[in-house]
């Protein structure tokens, strides 16, 4: 009640307030209809003379604030934190603060913006200051709320929240993994002497997590959810200079990390696991667990970057890249109840150590050189990729099988991933006229990769993947008319060699994409986008079975109106109408027999926002209203609605004052899993106050 | 596709035959005596207003910066000499970049901005191939802070003006929260934050975090690793092999619904060469021991045991 009666002051207020300045305006406003009547006197000389220049203040700011309210939420509330996380409550929406003095002596620039603080999840601040020609620093910050809790992420279709476990809740079942987090980003950097020839420069990142989630803790014969604490944290420091000269630039960047990740269990409760049947009469439990990763790591990178233009038609880039990231891991778990070793060697507690360390150098480097031969431009990119990881444990757990009867085993592993990742191209651009380019160009890519195989692949320890791929690329680029551009793409891949089955093969690509205006206050635009995928079989003995097709198609249409120069407020409206059907054979384990995997995909989108301004001779302040909003509808393997409408209301109650109120509805269902649907209606409002 | 084409086809005929005559290209440089440079105050006395808003442009420093040798001819700089253009106060007689072709255009931008950082990569980008030039995204005459307030927004807009396919994406349930509809409280992420539009080595000019490790790991950083046992599709292929960036309308914007049809569409490989663990195909991931029934639901989510996904320090199977 109370917040409803909050509610309505909230609107009421800024009306009235609009109100009683448009009924006080009377007296003032005579003057300036004085003006107007001697206007037609004095209009020649005005015709004469040139526009009076548009007076720029120094310092602007715009503080936006207000409060909002979510109405009871509808259905799954972990879906909805899931999907949307927005919260109620008071909200600075946005704060911007612009300072711009070239002629100052100490501080030329300065900006300053805020935006979504009081808890909404995805909140930021950047700062900006520059004294032209001496410095330039850049601050930012964000804060994300991470939640992601939606019990369909494994396998809805076999939803059995029976089967849970009583110290989780029913529908853990499916969905083991949760989190709740909050994640921090930073990013500040100071350049002395910008613009000039020499340009040194040093910067800070961070990027840390904390919170909370839902793991399983993996036993032989059984999976136990259970609460994980999560803290992490990535520190970047860099520093570089960039040397600008005519015709020649180089930037040397050098920079290290440190990084650290700590994720923790400790449980005292009861938990039976997923497995629901005895083994030998025995039900396997988990009674309690201490376990903890401590990840502890670091790198050093370099990079160097390198562009020159030694003649006017020659231009050059090159670039360095290298890394070498490396961690070091101790994992400890201690873990009792009862657990079962191969099928019949019961035990009720296990100890486990490991350390393990790994070491990724990983080497980068592309370079391109562009000729110019007058409507003729030859683009040549090479880009080289080398990656290798070497990776080892060492692990000794211990098991009781009685408070005198243990057994300790030792292991030591190690990994290996080497991947060399090659890219070449060639592009070739003919401006046949001022508004028609042609283009054509051919893409090699080549590599390979060697990993350890699966433990249970008896052909040998490694498996060995290569890459091969040959691509022919053409377009066409047409300008009709100032403001138009057409722009089709067409990229084929013969038949080579590639990763994985899901990798793109023998593939087709199409694009068709522009923009074109049908009218000074109408532009329309549109995508066709076409993609043909056919990939390698899995096996000789399931060639015909295994083979994969998916075709994606998306075909859009978008049309911006502002009449009258938008004076009377504009339409802007999207339409995506996309298709994606992927049929491809697997086979199960179990029996080796191929299955069908078939994603099916059709999908409705459309965006439309339509803000209609009226005079402000015709009603208080001259409101604005905004109408749209955005919906998705779904078919096919996963059926989905959301619906995201708005209506917004812009009211000016002063010169520098401006009320608004924005309503907006969530709607999320999902046929096939009702269980995650929620609906709710949310209010935002408040004023925008401008300095 | 094909009425879609059929469609396309009949606007593009639409469209030539409302083509004006192309002019030559001396045109705009006239005929007669070669243009020379004015300053900037001449083009000031007619296009005031305009030169107000460029005094807060970055740009604007053309004016006193003798690096650049454009000094008291920062106009000029972009638009040419403009001696006819005083005298006939004719639009055909001044070089306008936004109405060259595209190379053109770039070419007067970059013969300053070539050698900046950012355009590091130009060469390479996609945008550069598709013939889009850089006035298609930047006005060169607002000042600086008309184009920052709201940035994100405004950045979000600007893109999917053209990348309409991305904006529909990010309409799905399950996406990076971006800004695509302008709301209270509605600003996000930006394209920015993940793209640069003016180029990387890396496909869909995706940014790199530190050097040459994964964009996505500048905010994902407890993916970042090494890992003593990695998964290898997320190094060779990235983090799209089973995620859709930009939206999805399935959870965690996977691929697909069911976890183990995304993992066994690649791991359904039965090597075929005794020793070399290569499958017939060539293609990489084994097929999982025959335990794992499917008809069971402990097995219907691979991460329900296979936790560490993403990579492992503990287990070669990603048990812990």
């Amino acid at each position: 009640m109370m917040r409803t009666l909050a509610f309505l002051i909230a609107c009421a207020l800024p009306v009235t307030l609009a109100w009683g300045q448009e009924q006080a305006k009377p007296e003032a406003a005579k003057p300036e209809a004085a003006a107007t009547e001697a206007a037609p006197a004095a209009a020649p000389a005005a015709e004469e003379s040139s526009p009076e220049p548009t007076k720029e203040r120094n310092f602007t700011a715009t503080i936006d604030a207000g409060a909002r309210w979510v109405s009871d939420i509808s259905g799954d509330l972990r879906s909805y934190r899931s999907v949307v996380n927005l919260g109620e409550g008071p909200k600075l929406f946005g704060f911007e603060a612009g300072y711009n003095n070239p002629s100052a002596k100490l501080l030329n620039r300065f900006s300053l913006s805020a935006r979504n603080w009081g808890g909404d999840p995805f909140s930021t601040l950047h700062l900006t200051a520059e004294r032209s020609r001496w410095w330039r620093l850049s601050a930012d910050y964000r804060s994300m709320l991470y939640f992601n809790f939606l019990p369909s992420f494994a396998n809805p279709r076999v939803a059995q929240p029976g089967l849970a476990t009583p110290s989780t809740g029913p529908d853990l079942y499916l969905n083991q993994r949760g989190y709740d987090q909050r994640r921090r980003t930073s990013d500040v950097e100071l350049e002395l002497l910008p613009g000039r020839r020499i340009t040194p420069y040093a910067g800070f990142s961070r990027n840390s997590g904390d919170g909370t989630g839902v793991t399983p803790f993996v036993a032989s014969g059984n999976e136990y959810p259970v609460s994980t604490r999560l803290s992490d944290s990535a520190n970047t420091y860099r520093g570089g200079v960039r040397i600008e000269m005519e015709r020649f630039h180089a930037t040397l960047e050098q920079g290290g990390i440190t990084y650290r990740d700590d994720q923790s269990v400790f449980t005292r409760d009861r938990n039976l696991g997923n497995r629901t049947g005895a083994i030998f009469g025995q039900t396997l439990y988990l009674a309690s667990l201490d376990q903890a990763y401590a990840v502890r790591g670091d790198s050093l990178y370099s990079k160097a970057m390198v562009t020159a233009s030694p003649l006017s038609w020659l231009h050059a880039f090159g670039q360095f890249l290298y890394s070498r990231p490396k961690t070091e891991v101790r994992y400890t778990a201690d873990a009792q109840g009862l657990f079962v070793l191969g099928l019949s060697r019961f035990f009720n507690t296990g100890r486990t150590l490991l350390d393990s360390a790994a070491n990724q150098p990983h080497t980068s480097a592309s370079g391109g050189v562009e000729f110019q031969a007058g409507p003729l431009r030859m683009v040549n990119t090479l880009f080289t990729d080398r990656f290798h990881n070497a990776g080892s444990a060492l692990l000794a757990e211990t098991i009781f099988f009685s408070p005198t009867l243990t057994e300790v085993a030792t292991s030591f592993a190690t990994d290996r991933l080497i991947v060399n990742n090659h890219r070449y191209q060639v592009d070739g651009f003919y401006d046949v006229a001022r508004r028609l380019t042609f283009r054509g160009g051919y893409r090699r890519v080549w590599g390979d990769a060697q990993l350890r195989a699966g433990q249970v692949n008896p052909y040998g320890p490694r498996e060995l993947g290569e890459l091969r791929q040959n691509v022919g690329i053409a377009g066409i680029n047409f300008r009709p008319s100032a403001g138009a551009s057409w722009n089709a793409e067409y990229e084929g891949s013969s038949a080579g060699r590639v990763y994985f089955r899901t990798s793109l093969a023998n593939y087709h690509r199409l694009r068709l994409r522009g923009r074109q205006p049908l009218h000074s206050s109408l532009l329309l635009g549109f995508n066709y986008y076409l993609m043909d995928n056919r990939n390698p079989f899995a096996s000789e003995s399931f060639r015909a079975a295994t083979q994969w097709k998916s075709v994606s198609q998306a075909a859009s249409l978008a049309l911006h109106w502002t009449p009258k120069g938008g004076k009377f407020g504009s339409l802007t409206g999207e339409y995506t109408h996309s298709k994606l059907r992927s049929d491809l054979q697997y086979l199960a384990p179990q029996i080796l027999s191929a299955q069908a995997s078939r994603y099916v995909e059709y999908g409705h989108t459309a965006t439309a926002l339509l803000d209609l301004a009226a005079p402000r001779n015709w009603f208080v302040g001259g409101p604005r209203i905004q109408l749209g909003g955005s919906f998705y509808i779904g078919s096919g393997t996963r059926p989905t609605h959301y619906y995201q409408p708005i209506v917004g209301l812009r009211l000016p109650v002063h010169d520098r004052v401006e009320w608004y109120a924005d309503w907006r509805y969530y709607g999320f269902s999902q046929p096939t899993y009702l269980y995650e649907a929620f609906r709710t209606h949310m209010l935002a409002s408040g004023l925008r106050i401008g300095l | 596709m094909y009425k879609y084409l059929a469609l396309l086809l009949g606007l593009l005929a639409g469209a030539l035959s409302a083509q004006e005559p192309a002019k030559p290209a001396a045109d705009a440089a006239g005929e007669g005596a070669k243009p020379t440079y004015v300053n900037s105050e001449t083009c000031q006395a007619c296009h005031e207003d305009i030169f107000q808003a460029f005094l807060k442009n970055p740009h604007y420093r053309l004016e006193t910066d003798k690096k650049r040798r454009w000094e008291q001819k920062a106009c000029e700089s972009c638009h040419g000499p403009g001696s006819k253009h005083a005298e006939s106060m004719t639009a055909a007689d001044i070089r306008q970049p936004a109405k060259l072709a595209p190379s053109q255009a770039d070419k007067t931008c970059l013969s300053c901005h070539r050698n900046q950082l950012t355009h590091a990569g130009r060469i390479d980008s996609g945008h550069a191939r598709s013939a889009i030039a850089c006035t298609s995204c930047h006005s060169v005459h607002k000042p600086a802070e008309a184009s920052r307030n709201g940035r994100h927004s405004a950045v979000v807009q600007q893109c999917t003006g053209c990348h309409l396919n991305a904006l529909a994406s990010f309409q799905k349930p399950h996406a990076h929260p971006l800004s695509t509809i302008p709301s209270a409280g509605n600003n996000g992420m930006s394209c920015l934050d993940c793209h640069n539009p003016h180029g990387a080595a890396a496909r869909a000019n995706l940014r790199f975090a530190s050097a040459n490790e994964p964009g996505c790991l500048k905010c994902h950083s407890d993916k970042r690793g090494p890992f003593a046992f990695e998964h290898a599709p997320m190094r060779t292929e990235g983090c799209g092999a089973c995620h859709e960036p930009h939206g999805s309308a399935n959870p965690r914007m996977l691929t697909r619904p069911q976890v183990r049809l995304l993992c066994l569409e690649c791991h359904s490989n039965i090597a075929s060469q005794p020793g070399t663990g290569t499958a017939a195909g060539g293609t990489l991931g084994g097929i999982p021991p025959a335990f794992h029934d499917l008809r069971s639901p402990r097995y219907a989510n691979c991460t329900g045991c296979h936790m560490k996904i993403h990579g492992s320090h503990v287990n070669r199977s990603f048990l812990r």
